[in-house]
């Protein structure tokens, strides 16, 4: 339409911004998710609270690949995507994840490759460790037949040093690790 | 798996369904149709064919591009008069930064309608019928019978001072 700089693109598209909310009608809501059901994509990945984490996955997923992939350890401005790496040891050797911190959307998203498949009744469950030892629940999942899933964390990961994954009973996983991580990564 | 999928995409829409309704809603007056802009942005962000660049923004402003380019592929199929008559209302001028809409609305609405409220009334004019109409700088320069490079300047120098303005107050992460 015309030149921009990035800022003024920015500035441009932060005029929508201006409009006042209006709840859209429940009928629209039911409409869209019913449009969207037969075409889902397939994701095999479990959490807690899954908000609108499947989604962002997904959505992140299709163009950021590039972004993800091929990259150890990628940094940008304060606010922008920071990716981060975890490596499995032990019974997850092999396996790895790359950590996409959406610090401007306090989400991050965390893409698996190399899982082993769980014993029954087992899940694994993704950890978010304060550089003191105290480490919260941030979501259980099962990836699929080639090791690979995606979770998405919807939180900020400000104020924690260190991303660890164990296995723990399923279905929903439990509070405080049982064990000593099979992977984990720095992410502060 | 549908089921928890579809229940992840109704996060989404209730977390940003109303921002994005409220600006097909501006753009096309129509609820009918600004249901249909909704719809099928969200359904496009949905299959991925409008891919999201993490680099390049927030999640919130990558729905409400889709939101808002949808609107604008249904509004330009109107009738150039009817949209000329829909745009020119230039609403935000009057609404903009009143002591009501300060304490009412978000920091963030009131940041950005006192940053176009600040604005020369030729260049908010210029911005508005760029981002709500969809027009061209050129079709502008029609609409308000000023010269084209008049147009680009003004577009130019309403951005500029939008960025400084929003940037001073932390909204240009949209």
């Amino acid at each position: 339409m015309f030149e921009q700089d990035e800022l003024s693109e920015t500035a441009f598209a932060a005029i929508g911004l201006a409009v006042e909310p209006v709840m859209p009608p429940a009928a629209l809501r039911a409409r869209i998710l019913s449009e969207a059901e037969p075409r889902s994509p397939v994701l095999t990945q479990q959490r807690r609270r899954l908000p609108w984490s499947l989604l962002a996955a997904a959505m992140v997923l299709i163009s950021v690949a590039a972004f993800l992939l091929g990259q150890t350890l990628h940094r940008e401005g304060p606010t922008g995507p920071i990716v981060f790496a975890m490596a499995g040891h032990g019974a997850l050797q092999g396996a790895a994840a790359k950590v996409t911190d959406l610090k401007a959307d306090r989400v991050a998203v965390v893409e698996f490759n190399g899982m082993p498949e769980l014993p029954p009744g087992k899940v694994y469950e993704l950890w978010l460790i304060t550089a003191g030892g105290r480490a919260d629940a941030a979501g259980v999942f099962v990836p699929d037949s080639t090791g690979h899933t995606v979770v998405v964390v919807d939180q900020s990961l400000e104020g924690y040093s260190v991303m660890a994954v164990t296995v723990e009973a399923g279905p929903s996983g439990v509070s405080s690790p049982t064990q000593q991580p099979a992977m984990t990564g720095n992410i502060a | 798996m549908a089921a928890r999928d579809t229940s992840a995409l109704a996060e989404l829409f209730d977390r940003y369904g109303a921002l994005a309704y409220g600006v097909a809603l501006r753009v096309l007056r129509d609820p009918g149709r600004a249901q249909d802009a909704v719809q099928d942005a969200f359904l496009r962000l949905w299959h991925g064919a409008a891919g999201f660049n993490p680099a390049r923004g927030s999640l919130r402003g990558w729905v409400l591009a889709a939101v808002r380019n949808r609107a604008i592929d249904l509004v330009r199929g109107r009738p150039g008069r009817e949209r000329e008559e829909l745009e020119l209302s230039d609403a935000f001028a009057a609404s903009a930064a009143g002591p009501e809409e300060q304490a009412s609305a978000s920091v963030e609405r009131a940041a950005v309608r006192a940053a176009l409220a600040d604005l020369p009334a030729e260049q908010r004019r210029a911005v508005l019928l760029a981002y709500f109409g969809g027009y061209t700088q050129l079709e502008i320069a029609g609409l308000t019978g000023v010269p084209l490079s008049t147009v680009k300047g003004r577009m130019r120098l309403a951005l500029d001072k939008l960025a400084s303005y929003l940037k001073e107050r932390g909204v240009v992460d949209v």
